[in-house]
């Protein structure tokens, strides 16, 4: 009932807001005339690139070592645009000419997966905002252009957005195979698409969401481990000195975010901070997305660059518009929700005990509520030991 | 207090506005006028670099490993560990390697600017035989042989 109640509230908040006073059909058509000139852009640029970019240049080698069955160049690059490239190579014969455009396929295809993810259940328009700051970012446009994992990535990665929003349950192993494509395009993306089934399971109360994407991720993942395991004899998914995490997270994302993101970064802390913003189930997987990654990439100790924003690009223009969205219905004052929310932490500072909760049902001593072990006598506390939680007694 | 909202709101949308302006002048400015990825010529000169090596040479380049790797088939290391040109001879003697390929003031190795430079480059002619010297739209290229020990 109370569910029921929360579903209405979210409809209702939705269907109020300013993206769907707009007719849904003018932004197809906007959405239609953004990919024409998607197209006519991808072209404009990639038609002057004469050299591949240094990382599509190992791609390509790779790929030809696949094709020719020689130890490959890199073996920790990710596997699945080699093999593409090696695909068109078998019939085209090998030009890098010929899959130059490859890549780029995929980041245009971006496109219209996130349109469509976005469309049923934020409205054409507000998916239009988002699918316009993606494709027309730098970072993402870019890279995309150049013979890389970028677009790839991106594209199953969307592609995993899209099915585990769906309703119907054959999709949701659908986001698992994606989730395996996007781990063969680009390892450590694959955290981020598993973390979109994860959130998404959690947040409509439906763990077969994840128990069907998991179902179909394993053989997935699996499958492409093993066929590079099988050529290369070893494993390996980045360069060791890549791979050095620390709790200390480097400021450089925050630092560099107008650079990444452009000025709408600014919105997404003033989204954060609003009360309604996580009432609606359905954004905890954009903003489980956001914090994951950035929290993710900072943590790396050695290897920064701005185009490990790319793949969470979604995510952050999803806040930004969110925020305006948010503050254009405009039914709640932001100084009252600055104060509620002001308040909400008050009240949970004002939760936390400086006094002890619990006693040891051993030995009787008195413990503090994160206690695992008793002081006196070391026995091993469960949380079913004795909560005295002011309030409850 | 409501024109506090519409004021964030307006606001908002002048950010998304500014962020699409910047979408030309970024993208542009991502990689230079002068990058490799727009050398006409690059390519060209690779084919010719390859037809001078023998099938089974691998070479050592200053710059662009993975691209000289691929226009060339023939595997090019850059020399990270190498800080000097006595390094550098050593690193290539030690590895097998009798094949260097300079672009002329660009290393990726920092502690080499000085021997890739054009001054530097004259005075490694005492160790190495020059095979061969190409000019792109952006770089020249040398091609060197390793002089017997």
């Amino acid at each position: 009932m109370q569910e029921q109640s929360q579903t209405e509230v979210e409809k209702q908040s939705i269907g109020t807001s300013l993206f769907r006073v707009v007719n849904p059909r003018i932004a197809d058509i906007a959405f239609l005339v953004l990919l024409v000139v998607l197209v006519m852009k991808y072209n404009s640029s990639i038609s002057t690139y004469q050299v591949p970019i240094s990382d599509g240049a190992a791609y390509l080698t790779n790929a030809r070592n696949w094709l020719t069955n020689e130890p490959l160049y890199q073996i920790y690059r990710p596997p699945l645009i080699s093999w593409m490239i090696a695909g068109v190579w078998a019939i085209t014969g090998e030009n890098w000419a010929t899959v130059k455009y490859l890549s780029a396929l995929f980041g245009f295809a971006s496109a219209p997966v996130l349109y469509l993810a976005l469309r049923r259940g934020k409205g054409a328009f507000f998916a239009l905002g988002v699918v316009i700051l993606t494709v027309l970012n730098s970072e993402v446009f870019f890279y995309t252009s150049q013979l890389l994992t970028e677009g790839l990535s991106l594209f199953f990665l969307l592609a995993t957005l899209y099915f585990v929003k769906s309703e119907k349950p054959g999709y949701w192993s659908l986001a698992g195979v994606c989730i395996g494509l996007t781990f063969a395009s680009r390892y450590p993306i694959a955290l981020q698409a598993g973390m979109l089934a994860l959130v998404e399971s959690f947040a409509r109360r439906n763990l077969r969401i994840l128990t069907r994407a998991i179902a179909t991720a394993v053989p997935a993942v699996a499958a492409v481990a093993i066929i590079v395991f099988l050529k290369t004899g070893t494993f390996q998914t980045a360069l060791p000195k890549d791979t050095n995490f620390t709790f200390l997270l480097s400021p450089y994302y925050l630092l560099n975010s107008i650079v990444a993101w452009g000025w709408v970064f600014l919105l997404v802390p003033v989204v954060l901070i609003l009360r309604s913003t996580y009432v609606n189930r359905y954004n905890w997987v954009f903003i489980a997305w956001f914090v994951f990654a950035i929290l993710f990439w900072s943590a790396n100790s050695t290897n920064f660059d701005l185009r490990y924003t790319i793949q969470f690009t979604p995510a952050v223009n999803f806040l930004a518009l969110l925020t305006v969205e948010t503050l254009a219905r405009n039914n709640e004052p932001i100084s009252e929700r600055i104060r509620h929310f002001t308040n909400r932490v008050s009240s949970i500072a004002d939760k936390i005990p400086d006094h002890p909760l619990r006693t040891c049902t051993f030995c009787g001593r008195k413990l503090r509520s994160n206690d695992r072990y008793c002081d006196s006598c070391g026995r091993q506390m469960s949380d079913s030991v004795n909560i005295m939680a002011p309030g409850r007694a | 207090m409501r024109s506090v909202s519409i004021t964030v709101c307006v606001l908002g949308l002048l950010l998304i506005t500014a962020t699409l302006a910047g979408f030309e002048q970024h993208t542009a400015a991502m990689a230079g006028p002068r990058s490799i990825i727009y050398d006409t010529r690059f390519v060209e000169a690779m084919s010719n670099v390859s037809r001078l090596l023998p099938d089974d040479a691998n070479l050592v380049v200053s710059s662009n490993g993975a691209i000289v790797t691929y226009f060339t088939g023939h595997i090019a290391t850059v020399p990270w560990s190498a800080t000097s040109e006595q390094a550098l001879i050593l690193y290539m003697r030690q590895g097998g390697y009798l094949f260097l390929l300079a672009f002329e003031n660009k290393t990726d190795v920092p502690e080499l600017k000085a021997v890739f430079s054009s001054r530097g480059l004259k005075a490694l002619e005492s160790t190495f035989v020059q095979l061969a010297e190409y000019h792109t739209d952006f770089y020249v290229l040398h091609l060197y042989q390793l002089k017997p020990a």
